[in-house]
């Protein structure tokens, strides 16, 4: 794995920053932006059998021409989880998986397709993503998840 | 957050003003470029319902979308 860059914010007050910012400039030059009126729904929470509600922040991978799209929601019993929805297309409609993926919680899942062909799940949020609740991987207390989700 | 083209596609909101999308109001994004449509790039955005009807911060109906721009 080579190396990347990592976004931060240090400040809440003030943007986030990465560096080189002329990596940033060269790209938007070199894209023709189209603009488009359209969008569509490609994944609701009635169709993700596990989830009870707040599904968000999703982000989406390819791998041999099916795209997977990871989002996270709130099991049945009020816990963040991550699970996985595929499609053949990019623009959907997912399918989402019958379950969320063993073993996954918290929120906001980011996907980085290395150029080795490994796939890797950057994901957490404390208060509102209930990391804070998380102790090597086990959930250690629900009592902090039901009544300090300070960001919802 | 590591910087792919998703996190460059974002940070161009901050960079650019007006926005880059205009059409749809929602937050926390994920936006590629695929292979096989390198002339559009696919934004992954959630929460908001209907942008036309001034939905709320947090929906109650959360849905993913997907705009293309």
């Amino acid at each position: 794995m080579k190396d990347y860059y990592v976004l931060i914010q240090v400040d809440y007050t003030k943007p986030a920053e990465v560096g080189p910012k002329v990596r940033l400039c060269s790209w938007i030059a070199s894209q023709k932006i189209i603009y488009s009126n359209s969008s569509m729904q490609i994944l609701d929470l009635p169709d993700i059998p596990w989830a009870s509600q707040q599904l968000w922040a999703p982000d989406v991978t390819e791998k041999h021409g099916e795209y997977f799209l990871y989002f996270p929601a709130k099991d049945k019993d009020g816990v963040f989880r991550i699970g996985v929805a595929k499609s053949h297309k990019p623009d959907g409609k997912f399918k989402a998986e019958p379950s969320y993926i063993p073993g996954a919680y918290s929120i906001d899942p980011a996907i980085l397709a290395d150029s080795d062909g490994c796939y890797y799940m950057y994901f957490g949020g404390l208060w509102g993503g209930q990391l804070q609740a998380w102790n090597n991987n086990t959930l250690v207390s629900a009592l902090i998840v039901i009544n300090r989700e300070q960001s919802i | 957050m590591f910087v792919t083209d998703s996190t460059l596609f974002k940070m161009s909101v901050a960079v650019y003003d007006p926005p880059l999308i205009s059409t749809f109001h929602q937050c926390d994004p994920a936006a590629h470029v695929w292979k096989h449509d390198p002339n559009t790039v696919y934004v992954y955005g959630s929460h908001d319902v209907n942008s036309t009807k001034n939905p709320p911060v947090v929906s109650l109906d959360p849905r993913i979308y997907i705009g293309e721009s």
